[in-house]
């Protein structure tokens, strides 16, 4: 796997595999920290685990293992963990699960692992970004047990992952947290009694036992003193009281952030209730009793405790990649992760303080500011991220995450393990050692993954790393098998996928290993069992635009061939085309990927509605008519020529609504609509050529014919565009695309010094390639009636989402449209067949369903018990049980009536008829503004 | 944009007739005809010729082909053979235009293994049998049998040419014929694309397997006359399209598209010998023999534990996987009758057969499409020396009306003689249920089977937990009586009745006690022996290994049995 093995973007692809064995360093100090005697047990799955097989092996270890769990083995066939391809099978260990559903299983699963390092000699363990890598409790076991988790130690696990002790750490180390309070009714307290003798004096009056704590600062006496009177059901403040507090403070925020809104919260609230939000302190006093009311917590000896908090109004998520030995930390730049749909990570990009720099110094005016005001945060969160870590005692890669709001950054909360997204920040950074006796004498560590192990077998003895700039920029696209509206759709096959291209790194668990002995590619089925990811997408760039533009060219060149398969890689290509159309550094919020979706389904409702066949039957149509009796023989014959040429790369488009969404951001730039009309800026037969780009028809010599543009329409386009490139160079300078197609339409008169032979010719071909290419301005026409260009870019990279994207029953509306739940006709649910009907799974358990209930698609219905063999029946669409009509255990036939249903989506009937008809109508009405 | 610049200066321009070239273009053309000699006329007409069938159609019927979203003949070749190699193209002037007469003829490379193929050129006479053709493709048949050589056809045909007459039916009985004369000497694999009806139904289902992508049709004839005939309107995707095909097993498998099509014959391909005189292609694997099934321990043990117990269905095919090398296997015919899998697998190299009851599926009972699909398979392993591994758990076959009616008898039967027949080595895993009729017919030791291995969870017996009537028939009656009397005594009736529920279930568990389990079967030397889970891959591999070093690969040579 070292030297000698050929490049290939899989196997050995340079920005992501090298070898990695110290131990054959020139140098007797590099030497020292050899890595290949570790034995280590990989617990957890994902990527990371092939990742850390790969990279652990790099390192010279002989010995790594890993767990397989029912799930991955036995829970679905050809679901089995393709990392097994290249697994001895002796180090594979069987457990049910990695995690354990209950605490007691996790408690056994914890003592299953520790046996098995025990029996087969695994001296480390690896836990990746899987629940246990959290896990303080696992960690402190392993390392009673005498074992080393490669990871953040138990210490560093309670100090960073505790929130409310890191909460408190973070202050004391000057972090910056969200401003407000959390203490409003201890405040209150001391407002009537300032100091520790009026507190004892008031405690005593009561009849309360307060102990008192040995470092007791006045806040913490008057919490004490709180919790004795919440204990014995006295009040000691009045509602009146609280609210006047409450008002002052919420003077006081305001006042200290001008412009800005706070949220007060319930201490008892949760889930939205007991919260309000407000921008002026005079309504305070009101909102504390709403609150309290909404939450019960009005009544005598309720703790009435009240959060006063920023209102954090556009989110931008980034965090902090660190890495430390407990004595040393360092931060290694950042991700922004602000892509993302309901808290799950779409797309994360690197934020370096090197790559704001330069192009701020690129960029002028507001957008010069912004990328300043970033590079300001992006050094005060890598400076405080140190601080933090170095004050828990990190001791290996962990995570330093902040919302980001303008110019400012709160800290949320430090993730104590390896994440999903560290390859973002190993590929922008390397970390040099170097022997502090002997400046000549060092070693670069380009994983972070090997950075871990390193420290886990070497701790203190590693100095302090200077991290190094490697890519200038790197990305990553989280690749889920998801449906077009972004919800899981698990149970695809994998039947093909595309080598990876030069650049891409591919973390996808092995599942593009081939057969080892065959060679062939091996169906992989995806099963859902875990979360929806299915590999990591990265790729770099010496800045974020190139990062991006190279990402978006594995989006664009990534086949996934299989069955039933969906993912999200044609949404990816749509988001990622949106940013390098408009600005790399466009800085969305958290919540910009729903409505750009919901943006999507209005594409995708409207060009359900447009038919391209018949739009261009009537195009020939009309062109011939137009042409008369002279030229419309040779008018029509150039059409049919065109026909697949031009409807192919359409039809395609108009399918795929993601797709539809990248070629309309590509394009932006190329036409202008006015008066209803589509005016090309650029030569419509090289946006032609683009699209066909695009969808990656032009570019795969040696792949099937049916997989790219059709040989016939080549040549065409061939012959189109080395017309138009000979025809740019005949006038004297260049002229823009509207003047060279006036001159050329309007112009008897020869022009650029051709003889009226060549004039005519030149003229001829140019109707002749134009021809049918009024297609192509359906697409603007559409996105214009969709108001596509509504979400768009300002001047300071801040993103405009109209109102209309923003609201819940139209979002959720597009998502039908995106995805059309299962629906049916039926209002009853029948026998699949002939058996014994049961309720229940067995007598002692409870029934599937019952009248009254709603079922989701896939809840398990009933059992038929045929011949001895009990078959579990599933739901195949979502509704209620509106009746049961059997009893439990009777013999029913197949196709016998068991429950009365109210389906959620009925099937519409639609007559195809009038479909067409209404369709035909809305495409001539297209085309009026077309022809 | 054009016609608004029209509205506002009505056509001020003088009309050209469009092209679609490029006047610009200033690369010479080719030498001129003018002055050559004699020899190069010569040669230049030998160029003509040779690469007349590649020139045989125009742009626009290409264009034709295309826009139904289908590849022409030449294209599907690329996407089969191997990069870099050239087919061997046979008979490229066969017919009166000398263009090859709308069938493709020719030996390519598909993973270093010389194939057969040959395909309808839909782009030329619409890939029609004419008078001469039908013997174009005969002969490539028999030189696919003669050679020894697998078969691909790309089927994609209108039909007989009408105005060739009767020369177009003979054409396609001289085909027939051909293709049925090389049946169980070599292999053959039949994609249809396309729209193919009446003879270009029969023919390809004379192959060995048929494999359709989705948009195609092929049948007896095309809605158009079921429409004229009947009277019946139907789609041609509802009258022969793969969901119809895949799920009578007409289609052996369906795919997506042309090159998904295409990509499945190669994969297929893997699996098939040349001919009935070799074995099957080996390929060393890197999969230990001796690697530990532990999964099919933890399948087992999650399934009888779980609330059903026994009754639990499971997926035969994650057994299969585990045993298979690297966890590779094919499975054919996967739309029909899924209570029973068939799938081609390697272990330890060799190919194998696996024929799988799936008790996930109709609690993988043998019913008259089961049956089929099992005596086919079977058939067609003992034809082609492919050992086979039985994999039983059923509790018997399908009984009914429906299926009596629709011939179960016949059906069940096809499946017992296969099986009989089957002549390479052939293994019996009992998982579970093995009971009555099915027991003795699906590859039991009298039946032939060389070895009967017997997972700890087997049950042999005559039938399920009613057998209790016949074994403690005498027990069971004086239990009756005695509820009986009971209610007669004064007992309430319910309370009667439970008691006897009671006693029934003790004896339904003794029965399954002492008669459902392996003993009886291995005390008679029906059953070899008992294996663990765990050692499932290292016991059928060594035994695989055993028996295919004593077998010799070649044709089926015993008497021609009577067959269904």
């Amino acid at each position: 796997m070292h030297t000698t093995k050929p490049t290939d973007a899989y196997t050995n692809n340079p920005l992501i595999h090298r070898d990695r064995r110290l131990g054959r360093s020139q140098s007797p100090w590099v030497r020292s920290f050899a890595c290949d005697d570790m034995s280590v047990l990989v617990v957890c799955r994902g990527p990371i685990r092939k990742e850390a097989i790969d990279v652990f092996r790099e390192m010279g270890m002989t010995k790594v293992g890993i767990l397989l769990s029912e799930k991955d083995s036995i829970g679905y066939p050809r679901a089995l963990s393709p990392e097994l391809r290249v697994m001895d099978p002796k180090h594979v260990h069987a457990v049910r699960d990695y995690t354990g559903a209950t605490k007691d299983e996790r408690i056994e699963r914890i003592q299953q692992m520790i046996a098995i390092c025990r029996e087969h000699g695994y001296r480390y363990v690896f836990a990746g970004y899987g629940f246990m890598a959290e896990d303080a409790e696992f960690v402190r076991t392993l390392e009673e047990a005498g074992l080393v988790f490669i990871g953040p130690g138990s210490y560093t696990q309670r100090a960073a992952g505790a929130k409310d002790e890191a909460k408190r750490t973070a202050i004391a180390n000057d972090v910056s947290v969200t401003p407000g309070v959390n203490d409003a009714a201890a405040r209150t307290l001391l407002a009537k009694y300032p100091d520790t003798a009026a507190l004892e004096k008031v405690a005593k009056e009561h009849g309360l036992t307060v102990t008192a704590g040995k470092n007791d600062t006045l806040e913490d006496s008057a919490e004490r003193v709180l919790q004795a009177g919440y204990a014995k059901r006295i009040d000691l403040y009045t509602i009146e009281e609280l609210q006047e507090q409450v008002r002052k403070i919420a003077e006081r925020l305001l006042a200290e952030n001008p412009g800005r809104r706070f949220r007060l919260k319930a201490i008892g609230g949760g889930g939205g209730k007991g919260q309000r939000i407000f921008s002026e302190a005079s309504v305070v006093p009101g909102l504390v009793r709403e609150v309290l009311g909404e939450v019960k917590a009005t009544g005598v000896g309720d703790n009435k405790n009240l959060l006063v908090e920023l209102n954090v109004e556009s989110t931008r998520h980034n965090e902090i990649q660190l890495l430390g030995n407990g004595d040393w930390c360092i931060a290694l730049g950042g991700r922004d992760c602000s892509l993302q749909m309901h808290e799950q990570k779409l797309v994360e990009i690197s934020i370096t303080q090197e790559g704001f720099a330069a192009a701020q110094a690129a960029a002028t005016g507001r957008k010069a500011d912004v990328l300043g005001e970033q590079l300001d945060v992006l050094r005060r969160m890598e400076e405080e991220a140190e601080r933090f870590g170095r004050a828990v005692k990190l001791d290996s890669a962990s995570t330093f995450e902040c919302i980001v709001e303008d110019g400012r950054h709160y800290f949320m909360e430090v993730n104590t393990r390896i994440q999903v997204e560290h390859r973002v920040s190993e590929l922008c950074y390397a970390m040099r050692f170097t022997n502090p006796s002997d400046t000549s004498d060092w070693f670069e560590v380009l994983s972070l993954v090997e950075a871990m192990a390193l420290i886990a077998k070497h701790r203190g003895r590693l100095p302090r790393p200077v991290r190094g700039q490697r890519e200038g920029a790197a990305i990553e696209i989280r690749l889920n098998a998801t449906d077009r509206a972004l919800t899981p759709a698990a149970g695809g096959v994998i039947v093909s996928w595309s080598d990876p291209i030069e650049g891409e790194v591919r973390d996808d668990q092995g599942i593009s290993i081939k057969n080892p002995d065959t060679g062939l590619y091996m169906r992989y089925r995806l099963a859902g069992a875990y979360d929806s990811n299915v590999a990591l997408l990265l790729a770099t760039g010496a800045d974020r635009e190139e990062s991006f533009g190279r990402v978006r060219e594995i989006l664009r060149r990534t086949t996934l061939r299989g069955l039933d398969l969906a993912t999200n890689l044609e949404f990816h290509l749509g988001i990622v085309t949106w940013f390098c159309a408009r600005d790399t550094w466009a800085k969305p919020t958290t919540a910009f990927v729903v409505p750009y979706l919901t943006l999507v389904g209005e594409l995708a409702f409207e060009a359900r509605t447009v038919d391209l066949e018949y739009a261009f039957q009537q195009i020939v149509r009309r062109r011939v008519a137009a042409a008369g009796e002279a030229i419309g023989p040779a008018t029509k014959l150039a059409l049919e020529r065109k026909e697949t040429l031009l409807a192919r790369p359409l039809l395609l488009l108009s399918e795929e609504p993601h797709y539809l969404s990248a070629w309309l951001s590509e394009q932006h730039r190329n036409f202008e609509i006015a008066d209803g009309r589509v005016r090309w800026l650029r030569n419509p037969i090289e946006v032609l050529a683009a699209t066909y780009h695009l969808l990656h028809l032009d570019d795969q010599p040696g792949e099937p014919a049916a997989n790219r543009i059709w040989d016939h329409d080549q040549d065409l386009l061939d012959t189109a565009l080395a017309f138009y490139e000979a025809l740019g160079k005949l006038p004297p300078s260049p002229l823009p695309w509207v003047e060279l197609d006036r001159t050329l339409r309007e112009s008897t008169t020869p022009q650029w010094g051709l003889d009226a032979t060549r004039w005519d010719a030149v003229r001829a071909a140019h109707a002749g390639h134009q021809l049918g290419l009024d297609l192509l301005s359906l697409l603007p026409l559409i996105a214009e009636k969709t108001g596509f260009y509504d979400l768009h870019l300002n001047d300071d990279l801040s993103i405009t989402i109209p109102d209309r994207l923003r609201d819940p029953a139209r979002q959720d509306a597009m998502r039908k449209v995106l995805v059309p739940p299962p629906a049916t006709k039926a209002d009853e649910i029948v026998a699949a067949m002939g058996g014994t009907y049961y309720a229940q799974e067995a007598p002692d358990l409870p029934l599937f369903v019952s009248a009254g209930m709603h079922f989701e698609k896939g809840t398990p219905l009933y059992l038929i018990e045929v011949m001895k063999m009990f078959n579990k029946v599933y739901a195949s669409f979502a509704g209620t049980i509106d009746a049961v009509l059997v009893d439990n255990s009777v013999v029913v036939r197949k196709g016998q009536p068991l429950f009365k249903v109210t389906p959620d989506e009925w099937t519409v009937e639609e007559d195809p008829a009038d479909r067409q008809r209404m369709v035909r109508a809305n495409t001539d009405r297209y085309l009026a503004q077309v022809i | 944009m054009k016609s608004k610049a029209k509205q506002q200066e009505p056509a001020p321009q003088a009309a050209v007739a469009p092209t679609l070239d490029n006047p610009l273009d200033e690369t010479p053309t080719g030498p001129s005809g003018d002055a050559v000699s004699l020899y190069d006329r010569v040669l230049a007409d030998a160029h003509d010729l040779r690469s007349k069938p590649y020139a045989a159609s125009s742009t626009l019927q290409v264009m034709r082909q295309h826009a139904k979203g289908r590849m022409t003949v030449w294209e599907r070749i690329d996407v089969l053979k191997d990069k870099g190699t050239q087919p061997v193209v046979l008979y490229q002037n066969w017919g009166r235009n000398l263009d090859g007469a709308s069938i493709v003829t020719a030996v390519v490379k598909i993973r270093g293994r010389d194939v057969a193929l040959y395909g309808h050129d839909f782009t030329v006479r619409a890939g029609s049998m004419d008078a001469t053709n039908g013997r174009k493709l005969a002969n490539i048949i028999y030189l696919a049998g003669n050679r020894g050589i697998p078969l691909i056809g790309m089927n994609d045909s209108a039909g007989a040419f009408v105005p060739a007459g009767v020369g177009g039916l003979d054409g396609y009985a001289e085909a027939f014929t051909a293709l049925r004369r090389i049946s169980g000497v070599v292999p053959s694999i039949m994609c249809m694309f396309g729209f193919n009806a009446g003879g270009g139904s029969y023919l390809p289902r004379q192959g060995s397997f048929m494999i359709q992508p989705a948009g195609t049709f092929f049948g007896l004839t095309g809605p158009g006359v079921v429409k004229s005939a009947l009277g019946e309107d139907v789609t041609p995707d509802d009258l022969g399209g793969p969901k119809v095909h895949g799920a009578s097993g007409v289609s052996d498998i369906t795919v997506p598209d042309e090159v998904a099509a295409l990509r499945t014959a190669q994969r297929l391909l893997s699996h098939l010998p040349n001919s009935n005189r070799v074995a099957p292609p080996f390929e060393p694997t890197s999969d230990p023999i001796d690697r530990r099934t532990i999964e099919i321990e933890t399948l087992l043990r999650t399934a009888f534990n779980s609330p059903s117990g026994f009754n639990t269905p499971l997926d035969v095919t994650i057994l299969i996987q585990q045993v298979c090398d690297h966890g590779d296997y094919f499975e054919l015919q996967p739309d029909r009758a899924r209570n029973a899998v068939t799938a081609f697998g390697r272990l330890g190299g060799h190919v194998v057969g696996f024929v799988a009851n799936n008790s996930a599926v109709a609690s993988g009972q043998i019913d008259i499409d089961a049956a089929y699909k099992i005596a086919r398979f079977v058939r067609f392993c003992s034809i082609y020396n492919v050992p086979v591994i039985f994999m039983e758990d059923t509790t018997g076959f399908l009984p009914g009306r429906e299926q009596e009616s629709r011939g179960i008898v016949q059906a069940g039967r096809a499946m017992l003689d296969a099986i009989i027949d089957l002549r390479t080595p052939r293994i019996l895993l009992i998982v579970r249920n093995a009971f009555g009729g099915a027991y003795a017919a699906f590859n039991s030791t009298a039946t032939g089977a060389d070895v009967v291995l017997a997972l700890p969870t087997t049950r042999v017996a005559v039938m399920g937990t009613a057998g209790k009537e016949y074994t403690y028939k005498k027990e069971l009656q004086q239990t009756r009586a005695e509820a009986a009397a009971k209610t007669k005594a004064g007992m309430d009736e319910k309370e009667a009745t439970a008691w006897l529920r009671s006693k029934e279930a003790e004896f339904n568990q003794r029965y399954e006690r002492e008669l459902m389990n392996p003993r009886e079967a291995l005390s008679l030397g029906s059953i070899s022996e008992i294996v663990l889970p765990t050692d499932l891959r290292a016991e059928l591999g060594r035994h695989l290994e055993f028996l295919i070093a004593r077998y010799t690969p070649g044709p089926w040579e015993s008497v021609q049995r009577e067959f269904h």
